[in-house]
């Protein structure tokens, strides 16, 4: 059973809401002022599985509709004008995007697993409210970001949004306008842009930018002594 | 074309969709250009003639509302002065860029339209460095 349709009956108090994810679609419900508090928690029972086939069928709302200007039932008009194969694409890039964010909220090494998924859904509702082309999250950006945050397992929660092409952007601001930032790249990719204090003239700032890859990133700016303020 | 290069004195809006400006918070990725964008869209305001910041956000509001077709409720306004950006750009960026910004009006949709031009896409310490400049940070809707 689905009751994903149309379920955003209110936009103020409780909200019920909707949501597929992966190969799964889950009812759940979100009081106002937080986000999606509930999905996964199979111990919730508004949680709700279906069948990949049964979600499939359905439209549905997440939070960010209700955003929109326009209230009411969120049109899919632009889905109804693109061919069946390029249909077919986003559904199977959709579904890779909520895999990888459900592993990031599964995974038991990667530190505020909860904060981080709950921002990327709402950030990939974001991107396909904007486009209703796009798929949301550039998916080889998400994958880099998740192998990234496998690694490093003791960061500080980084402020997270996406650039106008979709790729995850992380910064972190620190004491004495310390600031560093990566823009996961489609590939395995990232650039960086670190602003620190000078170490002779503390008055004075040093900023640096650059390109690596996500693995070697923490090498890359080791000079900088970024982890030593991004890590808890 | 580029049209009339705006003065100094003067002061820009960019809208910044929710993907950019998460729980309210404008970040660097609200100034980084698409691929293949030449520039980054603003508007100026006081080509609006309005006799306050509150009326420029308001018209500027409506502007956005006839053209685009839907702007996420928590999308933002972030107000810049020309001049504090352009030269806090030329004097923090690795290589002096001068950005420069021009009228480029929409007749009808959108004639405060400008855009912000020499950025490059892989520009995120200059958009680190635009984001320090920000003067004000205004919802999209009342």
């Amino acid at each position: 059973m689905c009751q994903t349709q149309s379920n955003n009956e209110e936009f103020e108090g409780k909200l019920i809401e909707g949501i597929i994810y992966g190969n799964r679609a889950l009812n759940y419900v979100v009081l106002q002022g937080s986000r999606a508090c509930g999905a996964w928690n199979e111990g919730n029972p508004s949680c709700e599985w279906v069948s990949s086939n049964a979600a499939n069928k359905v439209d549905y709302q997440i939070t960010p509709a209700a955003n929109e200007q326009s209230y009411g039932i969120r049109k899919r008009t632009p889905f109804t004008e693109m061919t069946p194969s390029q249909l077919g694409l986003i559904n199977v890039e959709d579904e890779k995007i909520q895999n990888l964010i459900f592993q990031i909220r599964m995974s038991p090494v990667i530190s505020y697993r909860e904060r981080i998924a709950t921002n990327l859904l709402a950030l990939n509702e974001y991107a396909k409210e904007e486009s209703p082309e796009s798929t949301g999250i550039s998916l080889g950006s998400l994958q880099s970001f998740y192998d990234f945050i496998q690694m490093h397992n003791n960061l500080k929660c980084p402020i997270i949004s996406l650039t106008p092409d979709d790729n995850i952007y992380l910064s972190w601001r620190g004491e004495k306008n310390r600031l560093f930032s990566i823009h996961f790249l489609p590939g395995e990719e990232v650039r960086f842009v670190v602003f620190k204090p000078n170490d002779m003239h503390p008055e004075k700032e040093d900023r640096f930018s650059g390109r690596t890859t996500y693995d070697t990133l923490k090498e890359a700016v080791t000079q900088y002594l970024v982890w030593d303020w991004i890590s808890e | 074309m580029r049209g009339q290069k705006l003065p100094d004195q003067d002061h820009i809006s960019r809208l910044c969709p929710p993907k950019t400006a998460p729980n309210g918070v404008i970040t660097a990725a609200a100034f980084l250009l698409k691929l293949e964008e030449e520039g980054l869209s603003v508007n100026w305001l006081e080509v609006l003639n309005c006799s306050c910041r509150e009326d420029e956000i308001k018209k500027i509001r409506q502007i956005y509302s006839r053209k685009f077709t839907r702007v996420a409720k928590t999308s933002r306004i972030a107000v810049l002065n020309v001049g504090t950006m352009c030269n806090t750009v030329f004097e923090q960026s690795s290589d002096n860029r001068r950005i420069v910004v021009h009228h480029q009006p929409e007749p009808t949709i959108d004639p405060s339209h400008s855009e912000v031009f020499n950025l490059r896409e892989d520009n995120e310490l200059i958009a680190e460095v635009i984001l320090r400049t920000i003067l004000e940070n205004h919802p999209v809707s009342e």
